[in-house]
């Protein structure tokens, strides 16, 4: 009799090591499984290389309470190519943004120096300016319907990499999307 | 004897009354703001105009003045930027700018004189003088404001008088070769640099249309390699009145696979989100040529409106004639004319169109680039395009 309890007992104490060994190694905090953050789908513009436009890509990121939050988010979702062979990303991987803000119906987005150099050619700035803005006005409330480029808070003519006249494209001012830049395939 | 006396006393009072007259058409008299008098300029008169000598002209301004044997210019420096007048160049070196002036000095006796109005738009253009020429009274005055010198004239009449006519059987082309001095542009994979490869090209379209189109006249905003602001291209444009700008460039895209010609023009839509904007970039340039933007009624804005509007469905047109050309002559792919806001065309008073001759970034364009075959076949094609385009517009 004392056998049997001895081993009920020895079967006891392993069920509540083996229990406590199992919970340690499954536990989750309590964080965890609360409700998931909410999504949101993201329309993008990446450069394909074959056919030498911009092309869309959608990306589900987790959802963002600001508007600024977004546009820094889509920023750093624009650094990262798409897995797609052809597609690549046209932004510098030291290119930060500094800081967003709106008036009117402008979106300025404040980046630091890499900005200077980051595209050169009439078609290479071209691809590189629309690139973001088409990404940043395709995700904004349609009461956005310009984008202004700064470097460490200055308005720059240009963003050729020998001073600012040896650029192509003009930033002096806001710029408009350009749907014309986007292919299909 | 009395007929002698009296012919003696008339050919005295015919000096008397010629004689300052005489005097004046052999100095320009330089004197500050109050009138007193700075000193007498040394002058030639040719064709009409009043020349003056420069030498003698800025050491009255204080300017430190010498001629470079080795480099054959005469050198005027003040506070650190000099200025380098070749004779017979309408091109001035100033620092690492080049400007250029609506005529060239010329060499007599060993002296380098200029026509008196364009050293006036020098001083006031580019140094911080500012200066008022009268030609009628052979003086230039120093240090007037600016404003008092326009006050009691008709701003919107001024402007209307300065729209050129679009007539006669000649057409002025304006050729920009793209970057240079400082900014290489593109570089391609082997070495080749764009402001190299598009001077060429440039030097080689000028003589092209100077040998087969005697009715075009032709300007390079640039000869050699400097450094010229984006501004000061267009701005010699408009100075000159010019019919058409051209913009030579070659092309660089993130992808080496990137491949053709292409042409681009001054979209309305992208550099114009709103009329403030628009009225901004209309009146920088009417500011350029002298009007404050207080000055300018609505008409005025209206009519600048309206000549921007034309400009750009004749620069739509150029490129088309540009593209169909080229697509005839060449087997490089054909991408087509796109709008964006090209710093470059923006204050072009005139249509303007900046062309891409091909990829630098593309190995295999960088060869074609340099070849002398290819650059002959672009530059023909660009003449037939001009030829073709002036016909048209101007020769109905």
């Amino acid at each position: 009799m004392k056998s049997k309890l001895a081993i009920i007992g020895i079967f006891f104490i392993a069920g509540l090591l083996f229990a406590a060994v199992f919970s340690y190694f499954t536990f989750e905090p309590e964080e965890a499984i609360e409700e998931p953050l909410a999504e949101q789908e993201v329309r993008l513009y990446f450069l394909n290389e074959k056919q030498y436009h911009l092309q869309e890509v959608s990306r589900v990121v987790p959802e963002t309470e600001h508007l600024s939050g977004r546009i820094e988010q889509i920023v750093e979702e624009l650094k990262v190519a798409p897995e797609e062979e052809r597609l690549s990303t046209l932004l510098p991987e030291d290119l930060e943004l500094r800081s967003v803000f709106f008036e009117a119906d402008v979106i300025y987005i404040d980046f630091n120096e890499a900005l200077i150099g980051a595209a050169e050619g009439s078609s290479g700035e071209m691809i590189f300016l629309y690139s973001i803005v088409n990404s940043l006005l395709a995700n904004a409330p349609e009461d956005y319907k310009l984008v202004k480029f700064l470097v460490n808070g200055e308005t720059v003519k240009t963003i050729g990499p020998y001073g600012e006249e040896s650029g192509h494209i003009s930033v002096e001012y806001p710029l408009g999307p350009r749907w014309k830049l986007v292919g299909s395939s | 004897m009395k007929k002698f006396t009296t012919g003696l006393i008339l050919i005295l009072f015919a000096c008397m009354i010629f004689f300052p007259q005489a005097a004046r058409s052999a100095s320009l008299n330089l004197v500050d703001a109050d009138g007193s008098l700075l000193g007498e300029i040394p002058t030639l008169r040719r064709e009409g105009s009043l020349l003056l000598d420069l030498y003698n002209f800025f050491r009255a301004l204080d300017f430190s003045v010498s001629w470079n044997e080795k480099t054959r210019r005469l050198e005027v420096e003040e506070e650190g930027t000099t200025f380098r007048f070749t004779p017979r160049s309408e091109h001035v070196l100033a620092g690492d700018n080049n400007l250029y002036l609506t005529g060239s000095p010329l060499v007599r006796s060993g002296k380098m004189y200029l026509a008196a109005s364009t050293t006036a738009g020098l001083l006031n253009r580019h140094t911080k003088h500012s200066v008022i020429y009268n030609p009628d009274r052979q003086q230039m005055q120093l240090g007037v404001p600016r404003e008092a010198e326009a006050a009691d004239e008709d701003p919107i009449g001024r402007f209307l008088e300065d729209i050129p006519e679009v007539a006669g059987d000649e057409m002025l082309v304006v050729i920009d070769p793209g970057h240079g001095g400082r900014d290489p542009g593109a570089i391609g994979p082997g070495g080749l640099m764009e402001k190299e490869v598009i001077l060429n090209m440039s030097l080689r379209l000028k003589k092209h249309i100077e040998d087969n189109y005697p009715r075009m006249k032709v300007i390079l905003t640039r000869e050699e390699d400097v450094f010229i602001p984006l501004q000061d291209r267009t701005r010699m444009a408009n100075q000159n009145e010019a019919d058409v700008f051209i913009s030579i460039h070659a092309n660089s895209g993130p992808s080496a696979r990137a491949t053709g010609f292409e042409i681009f023009t001054l979209s309305a839509e992208a550099s114009d989100p709103s009329a403030q904007e628009r009225a901004d970039i209309e009146n920088s340039v009417l500011r350029y040529e002298g009007y404050d933007s207080e000055e300018l009624s609505d008409v005025a804005w209206i009519l600048g409106q309206l000549r921007a509007s034309v400009h750009t469905m004749e620069s739509q047109a150029f490129s088309e004639m540009i593209l169909s050309e080229m697509e005839a002559a060449i087997t490089l792919s054909n991408r087509g004319m796109k709008q964006a806001p090209f710093f470059v065309l923006k204050d072009a008073m005139m249509p303007a169109v900046l062309f891409e001759a091909g990829f630098l970034s593309n190995p295999r364009e960088e060869q074609r680039l340099q070849s002398d075959s290819y650059q002959k076949t672009v530059v023909e094609a660009l003449g037939t395009a001009l030829d073709k385009y002036m016909k048209q517009r101007f020769l109905k």
